[in-house]
């Protein structure tokens, strides 16, 4: 197999082996000289700038540009080319990276791309067209004239270390890959540049790559791998091509990567799931990959050998700065870090300078001792191979080192030039990038089911359901990695390893064991780990058998990879059992992948970790080819089941992960070892308590020389702690965790060897092997809502502590007191991104170069080597096993990026996050969606939750909202593009695809307070080469770089409780809103642009100091932001103030301590005015949610009104009688202050002009009890003259018959007139009638009315009619009965009437109900007429039978309203054909006249008409008293008989023979009641009257059905009528009575009821001889002489007689009229009543001769004892009748003439008035 | 001996409600209160005794099933009412109150109907044949009347309104109508009241006098 090694990177291909560059003299960086110019060759060398070119540039790298945009333009068949480096092409000599020239038809390679992947286009294709469209920016534009400078030094610096040799882009100084920081005491041998490296190609390339490429001949790979080939082409020919732009403005990084495609047809072309297939088989048949080598292909996993980390790993010496050597991130230059590296002064950070920096960095190797790369021991392959299984099985013997190449350095650099130049180029608008379908639909994947068991491992859980285990494909050449098998766990032999790494041939199958990778890396962590892992297998014991056997068998791979030379050497076994080509080395890495993460829980935090890892695309899993398992593998954990997070210590899914990056858990656990990511990141606590394992991290220990490493034995051997880790780690605590080595070597973790612990504590479920995509922030398949614990808990918990990738990265590292804090759980990874963990980062500048392949912003952005791009071009590449495992630093995270960006469509220049983002939750929501922010960076990332993957909210978890505070400090600038801070300033904004990461990271610097930043490196002078770097980059300001580092001890710091509303306010004080991006501003100075400056700059200054004060706390602001957000809709925000202020008052701020207090001590409940307090609080809400203005004062639409004169006064009137009140909306409480206890709230501030001081006087005062005022009379003069008028108007006829004026009434009513005809109605009443009376007044109207009523019922009582009361008015009801007591009393009516005794009730007369409801009353009355008179008022039994409303003859109203006589109108009389006679008051009559006329009933009106009708009773024609009898049958056997005695009716046989014609009538016409039924079963006695003291008179039996004729009085017995006529009684209850139906009133009482005839024909009763015996008495005119008497008797006496008399008098005449007429038998003396006799004595006296002398003679005698007063009470009729009317009168004038005075005075007033204003 | 307690209490009370004459004062507050309570008292008196027994002993007690039934419903609405006083199930009485408002409304419609509108349009009919002047008098105050309650008018460019002249002219005919009318109920309140007072004088003379 030829490979390419141009394709390689340098320093893998053994450019920087210690045969080139002894890894004991380590360069000797030379401080940059800013004032040599660069010289013109050099600026035109690349693209990189020359400070961060290496000493042999490549030539073919300055045509980059057109490369690119011929990139697109690549015809199909060249589709499908392996990468160079991967498709052994052959080296290009045009270009030289790191001492190899990459071939011009390598880098001609990439032209050849195919546009589209109409035929599966591949993702390099699409990023080479992204490439193209984008126009490289002018340095001049993207990178301050401060890095230009630094640059020129740079390259002055390097031109003076070698002058002689042209610096070449693609190339990255040491120190800014850190290599030369690292500690080669310990790295593996392998790694150093000995002898037992093996031999490298031409290129330096990794034996085993270089055998792995060379065994797969371009020619043998399949079509398909054109788009690898020509993925990597491109990166190779882009690079060459940036190398090659001689115009320094072409050095401006090109951002295309990380932009999104332009075009959408190009991302339906993105690669599919069968893009990784295409990838390996393409690689190798990709004929025109001419220019790749060996060494770019991929790494024979045989080779036992750690041939590609020797070999490029030729670090500088220690001393040696960097940039003498230039050329490529070698190796070497991990070599050279010092061992004891906290030994070294503490180098003060000079202000973030970049030149300060690297003279620190040159300083600082100067002084470290220089260790050869050779010295640093062969990374422990245990962290990617699992020991076991690699001792188990034997590896394939991995090929021969692969021909290294510097087109692969190229290709790297080229991508991690692409990330610089991001970091520095202006920011462009965004383009949107239109996601196709499918690949949204790949995004958009839903998550995977969490495990219910654990409910974070549902944060971790990946869609399992989208990713399922890979069908094996048959075709597939690739799938040697699911050859793997446990067994090839064992460590495989150097031979197995070998073997493995000889490229098998295309089909080959691939080998069995897909844990082969991380079986071997675990063995060899667990050769090197003194302790084995506290979880052993049998935590995992499921894995080897989860793992099909053919897919457990890739342990040659990480040996090959990452395996030192013990490991090698221990794990050839496993190698040597196959050797994967290219594609099986993808095959294989998917076989683990599968075996690894489908039967591994997703413990890792590091993918499945809160919202960081995104999951895998759903599209992956349906489709199971290499591509989508290597994903799996990648993983990001994207196909894992649902898994515990408990099961931290168990990351298999990471396998994958910590195989690549050595976990330290994977030796711990041999599932788990495996995971590369693990090694990568894993911070897991775990296995920080346990012993520190440091094995997995000694690769990168030694490539990033960690200095801790030669502090610590454990770590010592660690590659990682050797590459960065300046810290201690294991001095503090041996349980560091190990995995975590790898980060925090890289970037010097201190944090995490501080706090080991504290993460198990706080966040167990979180595997530590995840925490490199756990800082990646991955994203979280679960739901924002379990992102957010899960986020807590990886930022804050795994962060901190093991310096996670971006976390070390980063330039800063989460504090680890925020594991306590909850709101800093939402630390992100851009949290620790910004953090300016300065003294985390490695002391040395070895750290740098992993800085600059991670951050593009690094310096080496400007003067990156194009291979720097392929370090990210890398990341984005799919397959991680192209890489050459060397070259797995870069390769890892190229590969990762790789994935996403062809998932998701994302250009490959899109940023690397995007293409970290496996899991980014935009599964679920197809990218379209994300039209804004679909190059979003952090929805790469996957920060965003699919949840909250929105365009409105670019912010869709925590990690963005942890930025959120930044909107407020980022510059408003006006020119945004030219910004690249501005791009992740608010949440709100989408992150184009073209935000620059180093921008975002700028942003996040700005946000990221450097005080915040919790673990501070104790040895601060170690790191100033870091701390100077991210000064640089802008991260941390300048002044606050070295206090953060300074006085942010590790943990020592605790977050600020931002939790607090204050605190939170103060956050968001808008004055702190003023920050412009200062980039901006150096880019427009032109071309003199200071980076330093630039990144030093501190962006914002006022956040920098704010946070000092630990007012701001991001995480804290997203955190609230989100409750808020959250609360949107659900609570108010000013519940959520109240909330706030509802915590305990301990935890309160001293202002709101302050303020509580106050609140306490004003009682008042006066409303607070809108204070500026409240705006203080929630800005925007008190307007928005403003008290409704009540105003008090006029309105202004009445000012706006143009009024007349006469409306004018009208609203004067108006507005006199509503009056106005003041106080209404003044300090009125708007809504939000009600929700506070005390409506009065001080202000916050405590300032006098705003502090609102109690309103009581404003306040309504309590109602106190009103103290009871004493009542005055005001007496009005004029009302109470007017009072006094009419009373004595109505008084002095009472007294003095001089004001009696006018006549009495008359006598009788006018002929015709309404009255008349009233009177009439009733004068023509039939005895026995009924007449229905309303009575319907109360008590108010009595005085006027009850006269009317009583003369109605007498009246109806002389026709011998029964009148039936009803009342719609209860005391009306009340007071009918009372109506009778006069009438009772009046004996001399009763005896006209013929009644010897008072009237009964329910006898004589009928008060029967009282209708409630008015007009509804009334209407059930005369619908239920019958009903509603059985009962009378009081409950009784009325005993009427009456059918209808037509059984009265007359119906009668007595009221003092209109309404009512209408209401009977409408109402009674509809239903009667009765007349309605209509008696009302005076005030009634004018609206009852109409329907006295209409009803025809007549109308008496008044207190005149009832005296008229009371003396026209006295005249009226009696009926027949005599007839009158009583209507309820008597106990008599029989009514009749007992009426008309013989001996009784004496004399008057024409009434007997009238009454036997009636009893014969009877006889023949029997009158029936009903029937009746005996209901007795036995026979019943008939007696012959009521009672059983009468004789029975025959026996009826039971059941025998009689007629009912008759009832005695109480109708206990009944008489009645069998068939035979025999009639008797029979006992009632004995009875079964049916009444007969239709039974009239008349009827029923017919029998017994004598019809009265006509008066002068009716026979006389024996009540009326009694009665005409009264006339005896009027015989008696011998007591008329008691007149005299009578004067002489005392007043009293007299007038009782002379009252007497008068009516008397009446009764005599009409006696005497009677007995005229009826020539009453006078015989009949002896009846008459003693007192009758009396009283007609009387009578006798006082009516004959009464004269007015004698009266007035009484009186005067009456009153003459009064002293003083002598006048003479006239004689008053009875009850005053006359006098009233007379008062009447009187009062009637009296009124006139009040009224008449009153309308004069006010008229005259009028005219007085009208006379002033005339 | 009870009615000349009646009587005398009375006569006090009578005294009480003068004294507003002098304005209002606490014994004419009290003589009102009494009657106020007295009638409260008596009108529920008359109600449980009129109307609740009655019906209770002829449909519940006594009666069927049905009766029982339909004894209870109205029981129930005014259950209900009772709830107007309370605040929380005042909604409850409602409805009973739709059911006498709906009800009163719909038998005053008719009973208006059939009770008002056709008898007096009947009678002022037949009086117009019978008695031409009385008839032609009602009948110019009716339609006069009504022509005065009609408010349709034209409006100026002034943006006043103002009628026609001949509806104007018949309606201050009708205008006079009305006040005539309202003249006579003035004038009969006035007797009415003169009437009453002249009661409460003489009833107050009477005791005076011992009548």
């Amino acid at each position: 197999m030829s490979q390419d090694p141009k394709k390689i990177p340098g320093w893998l291909r053994g450019k920087g082996k210690p045969e080139q560059e002894p890894p004991s003299e380590p360069p000797t960086p030379e401080p940059p000289t800013p004032d040599t110019p660069p010289t013109a060759d050099e600026a035109d060398s690349g693209d990189f700038p020359p400070w961060l070119r290496g000493e042999q540039p490549p030539a073919a790298a300055s045509d980059s540009p057109a490369k690119l945009r011929r990139l697109s333009a690549q015809p199909p068949e060249q589709q499908g080319s392996l990468p160079p480096w991967l498709a052994g092409m052959e080296e290009s000599k045009s270009v030289k990276i790191g001492g190899t020239e990459l071939s011009e038809e390598y880098l001609k390679s990439a032209d050849e791309l195919p546009d589209t992947l109409d035929s599966e286009m591949t993702y390099d294709s699409w990023m080479a067209q992204q490439l193209e469209s984008k126009r490289v920016k002018d340095i001049e534009e993207e990178i301050p004239g401060d890095l230009i400078d630094l640059i020129k030094e740079d390259q002055q610096a390097e031109t003076v270390v070698d002058p002689g040799e042209k610096k070449a882009t693609g190339q990255l100084p040491d120190w800014f890959l850190g290599l030369e920081e690292l500690d080669t005491t310990e790295a593996p041998d392998w790694f150093q540049t000995d002898d037992k490296a093996p031999k490298a190609t031409s290129d330096q390339m990794p034996p085993w790559i270089n055998d792995m490429v060379e065994e797969e001949p371009a020619e043998e790979a399949p079509p398909e791998m054109d788009d690898i080939g020509s993925f990597f082409n491109s990166i190779g020919s882009s690079a060459a091509d940036e190398a090659d732009e001689a115009d320094e403005e072409e050095e401006a990084p090109d951002l295309d990567w990380f932009s999104a495609p332009e075009e959408p047809e190009q991302r339906q072309h993105l690669p599919d799931t069968g893009f990784f297939r295409q990838l390996v088989g393409k690689g190798e048949s990709e004929p025109s990959s001419k220019a790749l080598s060996q060494a770019d292909t991929l790494p024979s996993l045989d080779d036992t050998q750690p041939k590609p980390p020797d070999q490029p790993l030729t670090p500088p010496k220690p001393a040696a700065p960097v940039k003498s050597q230039f050329e490529l991130p070698d190796i070497d230059d991990f070599e050279d870090e010092p061992p004891e590296r906290e030994d070294e002064p503490r180098i003060d950070i000079p202000q973030n300078e970049l030149d300060a920096f690297f003279d620190n960095v040159a300083a600082d190797r100067d002084d470290s001792p220089a260790l050869s790369f050779d010295d640093i021991e062969d990374p422990e392959m245990e962290w990617i191979v699992p020991p076991e299984p690699v001792a188990e099985e034997p590896e394939p013997e991995a090929e021969p080192a692969p021909e290294s190449s510097s087109e692969d350095n190229l290709n790297w650099l080229n991508e991690l030039q692409g990330i610089v130049n991001s970091a520095t180029r202006p920011l462009q608008p965004p383009q949107e990038e239109i996601v196709p379908q499918d690949i949204a639909k790949a995004w958009d994947a839903p998550p995977v089911q969490a495990d219910s068991s654990d409910s974070e491992a549902d944060a971790f859980a990946w869609p399992e359901t989208e990713y399922v285990e890979p069908e094996p494909e048959p075709q597939q050449d690739s799938d040697w990695l699911t050859t793997i098998t446990p067994d090839d766990d064992q460590p495989p032999t150097e031979a197995e390893i070998s073997q493995a790494l000889e490229p098998p041939p295309m089909p080959s199958t691939p080998p069995t064991g897909g844990s082969l990778l991380s079986s071997r890396l675990r063995q060899a962590q667990e050769q090197k780990a003194p302790q084995p892992a506290p979880e052993p297998e049998d935590e995992f014991p499921s894995e080897e058998a989860l793992i099909p056997e053919d897919e457990l068998q890739t342990g040659w791979l990480t040996d090959d990879l990452f395996v030192d030379e013990q490991d090698q050497q221990a794990a050839p076994a496993a190698s040597s059992q196959s050797k994967p080509d290219d594609d099986d080395f993808f095959s294989m890495l998917e076989a683990n992948a599968d075996a690894n993460l489908l039967d591994e829980p997703p413990d890792d935090s590091l993918f499945n970790d809160s919202t960081i890892m995104t999951p895998r695309p759903p599209e992956l899993k349906s489709e199971p080819p290499a591509e989508d398992e290597f994903f799996a593998a990648l993983n990001f954990g994207g196909g894992q089941e649902a898994q515990p997070a408990e099961q931290e210590a168990e990351p298999q899914d990471d396998q994958f992960y910590s195989s690549l990056f050595g976990d330290e858990q994977g030796s711990e656990q041999p599932a788990a070892s495996d995971d590369m990511y693990a090694s990568w990141s894993d911070e897991q606590p775990a296995t920080s308590e346990t012993e520190a394992e440091p094995q997995d991290d000694q690769f990168y220990a030694s490539l990033f020389g960690d200095e801790q490493g030669s502090e610590q034995p454990a770590a010592s051997d660690d590659a990682y702690a050797s590459w960065s880790d300046e810290q201690p780690a294991t001095s503090e605590t041996e349980a560091e965790p190990q995995d975590d080595q790898f980060y925090a070597s890289l970037f010097g973790d201190e944090q995490e060897n501080e706090q080991p612990a504290a993460p198990v504590a706080s966040n167990d479920a979180l595997p530590s092997d995840d925490d490199l995509f756990a800082s990646l922030n991955f994203g979280d398949d679960e739901g924002s809502d379990q992102a957010e614990p899960l986020t807590a808990s990886s930022f804050e918990n795994e962060m901190p502590q093991t310096g996670d990738l971006f976390g070390s990265l980063n330039f800063a590292d989460e504090q680890a007191d925020n594991q306590a804090e909850p709101s800093a759980a939402d630390r992100d990874f851009f949290a620790a991104l910004n953090e300016p963990e300065i003294d985390e980062l490695p002391p040395a500048a070895s750290e740098e170069g992993l800085f600059e392949q991670w951050s593009d912003e690094s310096p080496a952005e400007t003067s990156a080597p194009a291979q720097d791009n392929d370090f990210f071009a890398s990341l984005n590449e799919p397959d991680i096993d192209a890489l050459p495992p060397a070259a797995s630093e870069e390769g890892m995270f190229a590969q990762w990026s790789d994935q996403p960006i062809e998932e998701s469509a994302v250009p490959a220049e899109d940023d690397f996050f995007a293409a970290l983002d496996m899991n980014n939750a935009l599964e679920e929501e197809p990218v379209s969606e994300h039209d804004d922010v679909p190059e979003d960076f952090f929805a790469s990332l996957g920060l965003a939750d699919e949840a909250d993957a929105s365009p409105t909210q670019p912010v869709r978890d925590d990690n963005l909202i942890w930025n959120v505070p930044s909107e407020n400090e980022v510059p408003a600038e006006a020119e945004a593009e030219a910004d690249p801070y501005r791009e992740w300033d608010a949440p709100q904004k989408e992150m184009p695809p073209e935000d620059d990461f180093f921008a975002a990271l700028g942003m996040i610097g700005e946000a990221q307070p450097a005080d915040t930043l919790p673990a501070a490196d104790q040895d601060v002078t170690e790191a100033p080469p870091e701390e100077d770097f991210f000064k640089s980059l802008g991260m941390i300001g300048d002044e606050d770089a070295s206090a953060a580092i300074r006085s942010s001890g590790r943990g020592a710091t605790t977050p600020p409780a931002f939790s607090d509303v204050d605190s939170y306010l103060a956050s968001l004080n808008s004055e702190q809103i003023d920050v412009t991006p200062t980039t901006d501003d150096l880019f427009k100075q032109g071309g003199s642009v200071d980076i330093d400056a630039l990144f030093s700059e501190p962006v914002l200054p006022e956040r920098t100091e704010k946070t000092k004060t630990d007012e701001l706390l991001p995480a804290v602001n997203a955190d609230w932001l989100a409750q808020l957000q959250a609360s949107v809709g659900e609570v108010s925000a000013s519940a959520i103030v109240r909330q706030k202020e509802d915590k305990p008052v301990e935890e309160l701020s001293d202002r709101l301590k302050k303020l509580r207090a106050r609140a306490e001590q004003i009682p008042d409940e006066a409303p607070a005015p809108e204070s500026d307090a409240l705006t203080n609080v929630l800005p925007g809400v008190p307007s928005s949610l403003a008290a409704a203005p009540v105003s008090g004062t006029e309105s202004t639409l009445l000012q706006n009104v143009v009024l007349t004169a006469d409306q004018q006064n009208k609203v004067n009137l108006l507005k006199a009688l509503v009056p106005l009140d003041e106080r209404v909306g003044t300090n009125r409480m708007s809504a939000i202050e009600a929700t506070y206890d005390s409506p009065f709230m001080a202000d916050l501030e405590d300032t006098a002009e705003t502090v609102v001081q109690p309103t009581k006087a404003e306040a309504t005062p309590k109602a106190r009890p009103r103290k009871r005022q004493r009542q005055r009379i005001v007496l009005r003069p004029d009302r109470f003259l007017i009072a006094v008028i009419l009373a004595l108007a109505v008084i002095l006829p009472f007294l003095f018959t001089g004001f009696r004026v006018g006549s009495l009434p008359p006598s009788s009513f006018a002929a015709g007139s309404p009255e008349q005809v009233a009177f009439s109605q009733l004068d023509r009443l039939k005895p026995g009638s009924l007449v229905l009376i309303g009575m319907e007044y109360g008590p108010t109207a009595a005085a006027e009315l009850d006269p009317m009523t009583e003369a109605i019922i007498r009246h109806v009582l002389l026709r011998a009619s029964y009148p039936v009361l009803i009342s719609g008015d209860a005391l009306g009801s009340l007071r009918i009965s009372d109506l009778f007591a006069p009438i009772n009393a009046d004996t001399a009516f009763l005896h006209r009437i013929g009644l010897t005794q008072a009237l009964a009730a329910n006898h004589d007369y009928y008060i029967v109900h009282y209708l409630p409801g008015s007009v509804i009353g009334l209407r059930a009355f005369s619908e239920n007429t019958t009903d509603l008179l059985l009962t009378d008022i009081q409950g009784q039994t009325t005993n009427l039978r009456v059918r209808s409303l037509k059984d009265f003859a007359l119906v009668t109203v007595v009221t003092d309203r209109a309404e009512t006589v209408r209401n009977y109108a409408e109402q009674i009389m509809p239903l009667t054909q009765a007349p309605l006679v209509s008696a009302v008051s005076y005030s009634a009559a004018p609206l009852a006249e109409p329907y006295a006329h209409t009803l025809g009933g007549g109308l008496l009106i008044g207190y005149q008409d009832s005296y008229t009708y009371n003396v026209m009773l006295g005249t009226a024609n009696t009926l027949n008293m005599g007839q009158r009898i009583r209507i309820i049958p008597t106990d008599e056997p029989t009514v009749t008989a007992p009426l008309l005695p013989a001996e009784a009716q004496g004399g008057v046989p024409a009434e007997v023979s009238t009454e036997a014609a009636t009893a014969e009538a009877a006889a023949t016409e029997p009158a029936s009641l009903g029937t009746a039924t005996v209901n007795s079963t036995n026979t019943v006695n008939m007696r012959s009257g009521p009672g059983t003291t009468n004789a029975v008179i025959a026996g009826v039996p039971g059941g025998t059905q009689v007629t009912v004729i008759s009832y005695n009085a109480d109708r206990s017995w009944v008489n009645v009528r069998l068939a035979s006529g025999v009639e008797g009684w029979i006992s009632a209850a004995l009875l079964t009575i049916t009444p007969k139906t239709a039974l009239t009133h008349l009827e029923f009482y017919g029998k017994q009821r004598i019809d009265p005839g006509e008066p002068t024909n009716t026979p006389r009763s024996t009540r009326v001889t009694t009665r005409a015996a009264s006339p005896t008495a009027t015989a008696s005119p011998t007591a008329t002489a008691s007149p005299t008497a009578a004067a002489t008797r005392v007043p009293a006496t007299a007038t009782a007689t002379e009252g007497a008399g008068l009516l008397l008098a009446q009764a005599t005449s009409e006696v005497t009229a009677q007995t005229t007429t009826e020539s009453a038998p006078l015989g009949v003396t002896e009846t008459v009543i003693p007192t009758a006799t009396a009283t007609a004595t009387a009578t006798a006296t006082a009516s004959a001769t009464s004269t007015p002398t004698a009266a007035a003679t009484a009186q005067a005698t009456a009153f003459v004892g009064a002293p003083g007063v002598t006048f003479t009470l006239p004689p008053h009729s009875d009850g005053y009748q006359d006098e009233r009317w007379y008062a009447m009168n009187l009062g009637i004038i009296a009124s006139a003439i009040v009224i008449g005075f009153g309308a004069v005075f006010n008229v005259v007033r009028g005219l007085l008035r009208r006379g002033q204003r005339g | 001996m009870s009615d000349q307690i009646g009587l005398w209490a009375g006569f006090v009370l009578t005294l009480m409600v003068f004294s507003y004459l002098l304005g209002d004062n606490f014994l004419y507050r009290l003589a009102i209160y009494v009657f106020v309570g007295l009638a409260a008292g008596f009108v529920t008196m008359v109600t449980v005794q009129s109307v609740l027994i009655p019906w209770i002993s002829a449909t519940i007690i006594s009666g069927g099933v049905q009766n029982r039934i339909l004894g209870v419903i109205p029981l129930v609405l005014g259950l209900l009412l009772l709830l107007k006083a309370t605040a929380r199930f005042n909604r409850l009485g409602n409805l009973g109150m739709a059911f006498i408002v709906g009800i009163g409304t719909a038998i005053a419609m008719v009973g208006a109907i059939s009770g008002t509108l056709v008898p007096l349009a009947n009678a002022t009919a037949t009086t117009v044949g019978t008695d031409a002047l009385n008839g032609f008098i009602l009948v110019l105050g009716v339609v006069t009347t009504l022509i005065y309650f009609q408010y349709l008018a034209r409006r100026s460019a002034g943006g006043q309104t103002r009628r026609g002249l001949v509806i104007r002219a018949v309606g201050a005919v009708g205008q006079g109508f009305i006040v005539v009318t309202l003249g006579a109920l003035y004038g009969g309140a006035i007797l009415s009241g003169l009437v009453v007072f002249s009661d409460r004088i003489a009833f107050i003379l009477q005791r005076i006098t011992g009548g």
